[in-house]
C-alpha cells in the first residue's frame, strides 16, 4: 500500500474540529495520521456542568432506538465516505485483514437495530428504569424508587475490534450518557466516522450533542490532568488492560469509577464423547476450527488452549493427533470472510513454535506452522509454556485423562470457555464459574456477543448508569 | 613453563579442518587474514562441521531437511542453518518442577555431541544439582542464559570445547593493534558476581582459576563466595507459568523453592549496598594495581559512584584490563559517562566488544568504532521478514546471524534478536572483513505505542522479580 497520511478529526458534541494538526504514528507497522491538538480544547471537551445532560431526558426510549436504528443504516462504507476511510485505515493496522474487515464494516450498523438494542436494554437494565422511577416496597413499609440515569464518561476503546466504537455509541445513547471516546492509534477513525454520521444525520439532536471523539496519546498530561477530574468525569470505561490503565490509574480517586474491560484469554474443554465415532470427531474439529480461527484468533473470545479428554496414553495421544490434523485442515478451509492467514506474524511466537519443531519433539507435535497457523499437540497433560502468546491461528491441544485437570487450570483471566458436549457444560458450569471463568458457550459458538448484556463477569450496560434512589418513609 | 592461554604458533593449513585453531593467533593476525582466504576456510569448515554434526544433532537434521539443505553450496546457503535461541529452551518448565532430569538430559543430548549416557540423574532435585552432575559424569558444562520471562536456556559446552574458554577470555583483553597481554597469571580478577555460576561469566571464572591461576584462588575477587543458583533465576518464569495454569500450576512449585525465592528477593533488595561494599573492598585491596575485569557500562558506572563517594580517581593501574560488552543494560547514564568511567578507573580508554553467550568469543571494537568479526565467525545479515541473507559485499541492515565454527561439540549456528548494520569490506580502520557499525535489539512490539487490544494475557508485574532481568 502506498504511504498515505490520514486525517483524524476532533469531534466535540456536534462540532468537527480539524485545524492545528499534529502528526502521529508512522512507526513500523502503524499508520501516520494528523489530528488536532486536543489540549487547547480540553475546557470544551470536559463537561463541567452536569445540568447540560438535561436535554437527554426529553427523549423517550423509543426515540433513542429510532435514532440509533437510522444511524445504523447509514454506516455501510458503500454509502459513507467516513466509514470507508476508517475501513481503509483498519486494513493497514489490523490483524484481521481486508477479507474479514470488509464484511465487518459492511454490517457494523446491524448492532444498532432496534430489536437487538431493545432486547439488551431490557435484559440488562430494564427499560422501565431508564424511563422513570420504579417503585418497590421494602420491609417496614419503606418505599424506594429507582431510576437509571446517564453518566459523563470517557471510553478508552480497543483498536483491534472496530465494533467496540459502535457498541460504545449505543451504550452511551441508551443509558443517556455523555461520552468522550478516546481512540487508540490503531483505530482512530471508526468512532470519528460514526460521530460525523450522527452530525450529518441530526446535528442538533441531544444524542449527537452528547458524543465526543478525540485522539490524544495516552499519558498526555496536558489533556488528562484537566479531563480526569471527578467534576468532569464520573466513569472511565477502559478496554485494553495495563496499556490503557497505566496512564489512567493515577487519576482514579473517589468520584471516578473505573470499569475495566481488560484483556482476557479463553479456554476450551472437550469431553471424551468427541471420539465416539468419526462423525463426532469431524464435527468437533469443525466447531473447534471456528472457535480458534474466526477473526484470525485476534479476539479475547477465541480458543487457544484446548483441553481434550482423549487420554494421555499412546492411544490417546494418537487420537488427539488425528483430531489435531482434522482441526488444522478445517481451519484452512474456513471462508475468507471469517478467517485467513496471519496478516502479521508475531516473531516471538514464531520462534517458540520453530524451537518446538527443532528441539521439543519429545513433548510436542506440531502440525502446520507459519502464516497458515498451527495446531500444537501436547504429548502430556501440559499446555506449552508460551500459551499466553498463542495467536495467528495457533491452537494447543492438551490431552487429559481426568476432566478435573482443565477445571483446575481456569483462572480469573479465563473469559470464554467453549465446551463439548452440552451435558459437560451443564456438569462443569458451577465449578468453572467458581474458578473464575466468565462465559461458558457451546463449542463452535465462542465468537459473538449476544444480547444478554454480560461481559467479563460484569454488566457494563448497567454499570454505565448512575443508579439513583428516591426513598419515601412510611407515614 | 609458558603462561597458560597465550598465543602459540599455528599452521594455517589446519584451519579448514580445525577452525578452532584460529583462536590461538593474536587478534591482529586473525584480522589480517585476507578476506578471500577467510571465505575459503569458512566454507570448508562449515561443511565439515555440518557433516559431522547433522546426524548427531536431530534439530540440525530437521532444520536442514525443512530448508532442503543437502550440502552447502556457498557461504550464504548456510544462513538457513541458524538455530533460533529458543531451541535451547524448548523444554516444558514443568519437567523441571517434576524433577525429571532424566528427560532433561535426554533433551540436552539432542543438542550436543558429548556422550551423556553416563549421567546419573536419580535423586536430583534442582537445576543446580543437574548442572553439577552433567559436569561430573559427562564433562559437560552448562552455560545458561536468562530471558526476561525467566525461562532458562541451556547451552551445552562439551569437554572438547573447554580449552577454548581461557583462550577466548584472553582474546577479549587483547586490543586491536596492541601487544598480547602478558603476565596475566599474576593479575587479580574482579568479578561482580558469585564464585560459582553456570553462565558464560562463570565458565570464564572457572577457566581462569583452573587453567590460568593453576587453582590458586587468592587472585580471584568475587562479590559472593557462594553459588548463584539457576533455580532461583528460573523462578520468575516458573511462577508466571504457574499463574497461567491456575491452581494446577501453583500446586506444582515446590515449597522449598518458594522459600528460597523470599531469601533471594531480600538479597536483591540489598544488591546495590552489597555491590557498593564490594567495590569499597576492591578499592582498598587493589588500589593502584593492574587488574582484570569484565562488565558493562551500567556496572562500571555503579563502581564510579561508589568510588566518587570516597573522592577516588584513577583507581587502578593504566595497564589494567577492563572489557565492556552488553551496553548499559537498560540504564540511562548521564552525558560523558564513558570519559568519567575511564578517568575513574585510570585507563586510557575502555575496550568494547559485541557478542552473545552462544559465541565462544566476542567481536572487538576498532579505532573507527566498528565491531570486527573474527575469522572463525561466519556472519550473516538476514532480512527480518523473509530470512534471506544479504549479499556478502557492501553494507546491509538486518538481523544478525552467525555460525561459530570454533565449537566442536555443539552446532554454532544462531540467529540473534539484534538488528545490525554490517559491512562486508574494508573498514575505515584499515582492516578488511565483515564489521558491524550499529546494533539495536529488535523490539517485540511493532510501532504505535498507543495501540490498545482487548485480547491477551495479564502482564507479570511482580516487582520483586524485576531484578532478574538485570542479571546475566
Amino acid at each position: 500500500m502506498s504511504d498515505r497520511t490520514f486525517r483524524v478529526p476532533l469531534v466535540i458534541r456536534g462540532t468537527v474540529i480539524e485545524d492545528k494538526l499534529v502528526s502521529h504514528g508512522g512507526r513500523g507497522g502503524g499508520v501516520s495520521f494528523e489530528s488536532p491538538e486536543v489540549a487547547p480544547h480540553v475546557e470544551r471537551l470536559a463537561m463541567a456542568n452536569p445540568s447540560a445532560m438535561a436535554d437527554l431526558y426529553d427523549l423517550r426510549f423509543a426515540e433513542i432506538l429510532d435514532y440509533l436504528d437510522t444511524l445504523g443504516e447509514r454506516l455501510a462504507p458503500a454509502k459513507n465516505a467516513w466509514m470507508e476511510e476508517a475501513f481503509e485505515l483498519s486494513c493497514r493496522t489490523s490483524g484481521l485483514g481486508h477479507e474479514i474487515l470488509k464484511p465487518m464494516y459492511d454490517t457494523m450498523g446491524e448492532s444498532l437495530r432496534k430489536g437487538a438494542l431493545r432486547e439488551v436494554a431490557e435484559n440488562t437494565i430494564g427499560v422501565d428504569y431508564l424511563e422513570g422511577w420504579v417503585e418497590q416496597r421494602l420491609e417496614q413499609g419503606l418505599l424506594s424508587r429507582k431510576r437509571a440515569f446517564g453518566a459523563r464518561s470517557v471510553h478508552v476503546v480497543a483498536g483491534n475490534a472496530p465494533g467496540t466504537s459502535v457498541l460504545t455509541v449505543a451504550r452511551n445513547a441508551i443509558t443517556r450518557g455523555d461520552a468522550i471516546i478516546k481512540t487508540p492509534s490503531n483505530d482512530p477513525l471508526t468512532a470519528a466516522a460514526v460521530a460525523r454520521t450522527m452530525i450529518e444525520m441530526a446535528p442538533d439532536h441531544p444524542l449527537t450533542r452528547h458524543l465526543s471523539v478525540a485522539y490524544w496519546k495516552g499519558g498526555d498530561t496536558g489533556v488528562e490532568e484537566a479531563l480526569y477530574k471527578p467534576r468532569h468525569v464520573e466513569k472511565i470505561v477502559a478496554w485494553g488492560g495495563m496499556a490503557s490503565i497505566k496512564h489512567i490509574a493515577r487519576y482514579i480517586q473517589p468520584g471516578i469509577e473505573l470499569i475495566a474491560l481488560d484483556p482476557k484469554l479463553s479456554s476450551t474443554i472437550i469431553g471424551e464423547e468427541a471420539f465416539v465415532d468419526e462423525a463426532a470427531m469431524a464435527s468437533v474439529a469443525q466447531a473447534l476450527a471456528m472457535d480458534g480461527g474466526a477473526l484470525n484468533q485476534e479476539a479475547c473470545v477465541n480458543a487457544r488452549v484446548v483441553w481434550v479428554q482423549s487420554g494421555t496414553d499412546a492411544a490417546g495421544i494418537a487420537r488427539l493427533k488425528r483430531l489435531g490434523q482434522m482441526t488444522y485442515d478445517a481451519i484452512q478451509a474456513l471462508p475468507p470472510a471469517i478467517s485467513g492467514p496471519a496478516v502479521r506474524l508475531d516473531p516471538a511466537l514464531a520462534d517458540e513454535i520453530e524451537a518446538l519443531q527443532m528441539g521439543g519433539g519429545d513433548w510436542y507435535h506440531v502440525i502446520g506452522g507459519g502464516r497458515a497457523g498451527a495446531v500444537i499437540v501436547s504429548q502430556m497433560d501440559e499446555p506449552v509454556d508460551f500459551a499466553p502468546l498463542l495467536a495467528n491461528r495457533v491452537l494447543n491441544l492438551v490431552p487429559v485423562d481426568d476432566i478435573d485437570t482443565p477445571v483446575r487450570a481456569v483462572t480469573s483471566y479465563t473469559q470464554t470457555i467453549g465446551i463439548y458436549p452440552e451435558s459437560l457444560k451443564r456438569e462443569l458450569r458451577d465449578r468453572l464459574a467458581i474458578h473464575g471463568a466468565q462465559r461458558l458457550v457451546s463449542l463452535g459458538h465462542a465468537i459473538g456477543m449476544p444480547n444478554h448484556g454480560l461481559q467479563d463477569a460484569i454488566e457494563p450496560w448497567r454499570r454505565m448508569c448512575r443508579w439513583i434512589v428516591e426513598e419515601e418513609a412510611p407515614r | 613453563m609458558t603462561e597458560p592461554g597465550i598465543a602459540r604458533s599455528v599452521d594455517p593449513r589446519t584451519f579448514a579442518d580445525q577452525p578452532q585453531e584460529m583462536l590461538w593467533q593474536s587478534i591482529d593476525d586473525s584480522l589480517a587474514m585476507p578476506a578471500g582466504d577467510v571465505a575459503e576456510i569458512q566454507l570448508a569448515a562449515v561443511r565439515k562441521r555440518f557433516e559431522e554434526m547433522r546426524e548427531k544433532l536431530p534439530p540440525l537434521a530437521t532444520l536442514a531437511a525443512e530448508n532442503g539443505i543437502a550440502g552447502i553450496a556457498e557461504l550464504n546457503a548456510a544462513a538457513s542453518l541458524l538455530f533460533k535461541h529458543s531451541v535451547y529452551k524448548s523444554y516444558p518448565v514443568s519437567i523441571i518442577e517434576k524433577a525429571r532430569f532424566d528427560r532433561m538430559t535426554q533433551w540436552l543430548g539432542n543438542l550436543t555431541t558429548q556422550d551423556l549416557s553416563g549421567v546419573r540423574t536419580d535423586g536430583l532435585e534442582s537445576i543446580d544439582d543437574w548442572h553439577d552432575v552433567l559436569l561430573r559424569d559427562a564433562g559437560l558444562r552448562i552455560i545458561h542464559t536468562t530471558g526476561t520471562s525467566g525461562k532458562l536456556s541451556f547451552l551445552p559446552r562439551g569437554s572438547a570445547d573447554a580449552p577454548l574458554q581461557l583462550r577466548s577470555g584472553r582474546l577479549s583483553q587483547e586490543r586491536i593493534g596492541g601487544p598480547e597481554p602478558r603476565g596475566l597469571d599474576k593479575v587479580p580478577m574482579i568479578v561482580v558476581g558469585s564464585r560459582t555460576m553456570f553462565n558464560g561469566y562463570g565458565a570464564q571464572i572457572e577457566s581462569f582459576v583452573k587453567d590460568l591461576y593453576g587453582g590458586d584462588e587468592s587472585l580471584l575477587h568475587t562479590m559472593d563466595r557462594g553459588r548463584m543458583s539457576a533455580d532461583v533465576l528460573s523462578l520468575a518464569g516458573r511462577l508466571a507459568a504457574a499463574d497461567n495454569r491456575g491452581e494446577l500450576g501453583r500446586s506444582q512449585i515446590s515449597p522449598a523453592i518458594l522459600k528460597r525465592l523470599d531469601q533471594y528477593v531480600e538479597a536483591q533488595k540489598t544488591g546495590p549496598e552489597r555491590r557498593a561494599r564490594f567495590f569499597d573492598t576492591i578499592f582498598d585491596k587493589l588500589h593502584g594495581q593492574r587488574v582484570m575485569m569484565a562488565g558493562n557500562w551500567g556496572m562500571y558506572y555503579e563502581m564510579l559512584e561508589a568510588g566518587r563517594q570516597r573522592g577516588l580517581q584513577q583507581v587502578f593501574s593504566p595497564e589494567s584490563h577492563f572489557v565492556c560488552s552488553g551496553g548499559a543494560k537498560g540504564k540511562v547514564l548521564p552525558d560523558g559517562y564513558r570519559e568519567d568511567i575511564t578517568a575513574f578507573l585510570g585507563i586510557p580508554e575502555m575496550p568494547e566488544s559485541y557478542g552473545m553467550s552462544e559465541l565462544v568469543s566476542l567481536m572487538p571494537k576498532c579505532a573507527a568504532g566498528n565491531y570486527h568479526a573474527l575469522p572463525w565467525m561466519l556472519v550473516f545479515v538476514l532480512d527480518p521478514h523473509s530470512g534471506q541473507p544479504a549479499p556478502r559485499s557492501g553494507t546491509h541492515t538486518g538481523r544478525f546471524g552467525v555460525i561459530d565454527l570454533a565449537y566442536q561439540t555443539r552446532w554454532g549456528g544462531v540467529l540473534s534478536g539484534d538488528e545490525v548494520t554490517m559491512t562486508f569490506g574494508k573498514c575505515a580502520c584499515g582492516i578488511e572483513g565483515p564489521h558491524i557499525g550499529a546494533v539495536r535489539r529488535y523490539s517485540e512490539k511493532e510501532g504505535g505505542d498507543d495501540k490498545i487490544t482487548c485480547a491477551g494475557a495479564p502482564e507479570a508485574h511482580d516487582n520483586a522479580l524485576a531484578f532478574l532481568a538485570e542479571l546475566d
